[in-house]
């Protein structure tokens, strides 16, 4: 087992096409590393650089202390579980789990023993004399991950490994490789673009954008806590709702959204004091909630914070429903609220927000955080 | 009313009328000559339109002439020589033009594939001029870097080795060019892995890369050793016949020389139907090999 370690890696491909900048990250000895984002990010090639598959340009990257830049992949102690499996074909499941150990020469008997071994761990023991290509979907999977645990490397590497299976086998394994880490402890670094599969299996879950590292932190601060716009939309489904505006100071401080037709604000939320103060003289801001803290108040009391809005569509969740909103300024946002009847399309209506669930940023699809955790309760 | 019996035949007749051509020309060109053939190498002719029945006496004939085996012999010999020397070395090229970061792929592959371009007779011709005595280019050549004998009797005594290498510089694009498609499918990610998995370049080769091309390897030694085994313009027209101690004789050489020189179609009909059952055998048994090994 090993700790890894990026020292300001960078990709760059000829022509001057950066598909890694500069990324710094340390994973410690046992850790699960989710690198998570929309595709071209950059993840699958930082994973690859670790793996030596590609080249690392510029910056370092350490494997249990040592410096791998330009060291063989087979050199590194590292095991790879590929998005498409990589299953030799013409060799039966056994063969393919020994692969790696007969290249190293590992004694015939020990070989036996390790296979047996990682056989068993995943139930794969009766399908050893098989070929990949009479195995199904799930059964390839377990032969992939099988044949990076036969070789019991410092760090586990995944590529997208549970998306060529279908949604119901997807979440059944996922718990399985989770499990697998809670007893192996192996490192592990798991590529993948689908959120949810990130928040569910990482001890941290890195976010990648255009090559940069947009935020590394646990599930839940990731969620919580999104350091930009960006993290705040592709963390979470369905995902954020944003809003253009500008900060107002009249008396108190108020965010103030995109005016409609009529000339009226879509919102206007009275800041807290802490939330007034983080925004430190600043006039144009995006102001971000998901759809879930936002709730249809039938009640006459205006909330202390809301948004007026005309349903269009709703979806029924059984639980809950998707209800697609329009403001008055045209913007489009998503509530998801408890199921009930009577939702009144077509007619604006009034949905209050939670206020500790506001998150602001800097203008712009990157734009950062600005001010605390959560807005200070009224 | 029709019935629907009517409809059904009328549906029959459409169908012959469709299969029509294609049947009528391959029974006329195909089976036809076929059966006559057959009929051919079972009797003994004297000139067009005289033949009577005559057993196996042409290919009891064919076996004992000592001609027919010298000219198996050549043939196989050429052929081994494609096999075994020009086919590896498509392949080695092939891999060479695989590699991901070589630039200028296309202008090489079609550098390579162009002799597949000049007629084979020209070939023949041009192979002739090459290793031509004193004056051709080969000699030449060798006769300047490692000091050969400028006389050194390529077309004479070693019209196999010529052959080889001519068929080697005509056709060694071509089998690339298959190579090249085959490597191209190959998945990259076996390869990958067979990487982290600690083998090294060759044993990626064996363990990954033939295993995936295969059925494109099957392919081209069958169509290599088919074509070989077929050998006749270049050492006809390079040579203008069997040359030096029927050195040059190949298979199909002595079966045109049967047929068209000494004019017994008989005697031609035989060599022919060993030769090709020869071949469908040898194909058979490949096919057997690589079905064995692929399962």
């Amino acid at each position: 087992m090993a700790n890894v370690e990026f020292n300001s890696v960078w990709k760059t491909y000829a022509g001057d096409v950066h598909a890694v900048r500069g990324v710094d990250l340390s994973i410690a000895d046992g850790e699960f590393v989710v690198l998570v984002g929309p595709s071209g990010c950059g993840k699958s090639t930082t994973l690859r650089m670790v793996a030596g598959l590609e080249s690392i340009s510029d910056g370092e990257i350490s494997i249990g202390g040592r410096v791998v830049n330009g060291v063989d992949p087979k050199d590194r102690d590292i095991a790879m579980v590929f998005q498409n499996y990589a299953l030799y074909p013409h060799m039966s499941v056994y063969q393919n789990l020994s692969f790696a150990l007969r290249m190293r020469k590992t004694p015939k008997a020990e070989i036996d023993k390790r296979v047996r071994e990682a056989a068993t761990t995943l139930g794969i023991e009766t399908l050893l004399e098989r070929k990949p290509k009479a195995l199904s979907g799930g059964q390839r999977q377990r032969v992939a991950v099988g044949r990076a645990i036969v070789r019991d490397p410092k760090v586990f590497l995944f590529d997208e490994p549970l998306s060529n299976l279908d949604a119901k086998l997807r979440t059944e394994t996922r718990a399985d490789l989770k499990a697998l880490h809670q007893r192996l402890r192996t490192t592990t670094i798991y590529v993948t673009h689908d959120q949810e599969e990130a928040m569910t299996l990482g001890d941290r879950v890195v976010v990648m954008a255009e090559g940069v590292i947009q935020q590394a932190d646990t599930p839940f601060e990731v969620f919580r806590r999104p350091a930009n716009r960006f993290v705040a939309g592709f963390i979470g489904t369905p995902p954020m709702c944003f809003f253009e505006g500008r900060i107002e100071r009249d008396g108190g401080v108020r965010f103030v959204g995109r005016a409609g037709a009529d000339g009226r604000p879509s919102l206007a939320i009275e800041l807290g004091e802490d939330q007034a103060a983080a925004m430190n003289g600043r006039e144009a801001v995006t102001l971000g909630v998901r759809p879930t803290s936002l709730a249809w108040t039938r009640s006459p009391i205006e909330p202390e914070a809301s948004i007026v809005a005309t349903p269009r569509v709703v979806e029924p969740l059984g639980e809950r429903m998707d209800v697609h909103l329009e403001t008055l300024a045209g913007e489009r946002l998503l509530a998801r609220v408890p199921a009930s009847d009577g939702m009144p399309i077509g007619e604006p209506t009034r949905f209050a927000l939670e206020r500790e669930e506001i998150h602001f940023f800097e203008p712009g699809p990157f734009g950062a955080r600005v001010g605390a955790a959560e807005v200070a309760s009224v | 009313m029709k019935t629907s019996a009517h409809i059904h035949r009328r549906e029959r007749r459409a169908a012959w009328a469709l299969v029509a051509p294609f049947a009528i020309v391959t029974a006329v060109f195909i089976f036809y000559p076929l059966y006559r053939s057959i009929v051919l190498a079972f009797s003994q002719t004297f000139g067009p339109g005289a033949t009577e029945p005559a057993g196996w006496l042409n290919f009891r004939m064919t076996l004992t002439d000592p001609l027919f085996w010298v000219a198996l012999r050549n043939t196989a010999l050429f052929t081994l020589g494609s096999l075994f020397i020009q086919l590896p070395l498509a392949l080695i090229l092939a891999s060479f033009l695989n590699r991901p970061d070589l630039r200028g792929r296309t202008v090489y592959r079609l550098v390579m594939f162009m002799p597949q371009l000049v007629g084979l007779v020209f070939a023949a011709m041009i192979g002739g001029v090459f290793f031509a005595k004193r004056v051709g280019a080969v000699n030449q050549i060798l006769h300047a870097t490692i000091g050969l004998d400028l006389d050194f009797p390529w077309l004479d005594q070693h019209v196999t080795i010529s052959l080889i290498l001519i068929a080697l510089w005509l056709y060694v694009g071509f089998n690339m060019v298959y190579f090249l498609a085959a490597l191209q499918t190959v998945d990259r990610s076996l390869v990958e892995a067979a990487r982290i998995d600690g083998a090294n370049p060759a044993q990626r080769f064996i363990h990954v890369v033939i295993p995936s091309i295969r059925p494109v390897l099957t392919f081209v030694v069958l169509l290599s050793f088919i074509g070989s085994m077929q050998l006749f313009e270049l050492p006809y027209v390079m040579l203008n016949g069997a040359g030096t101690e029927n050195r040059g004789l190949t298979v199909v050489m002595y079966l045109y020389q049967q047929a068209f020189v000494a004019g017994d179609l008989g005697m031609a009909s035989a060599v022919g139907w060993l030769l090709g059952l020869a071949l469908i055998a040898a194909a058979a048994l490949q096919m057997l090999v690589a079905r064995k090994e692929a399962a």
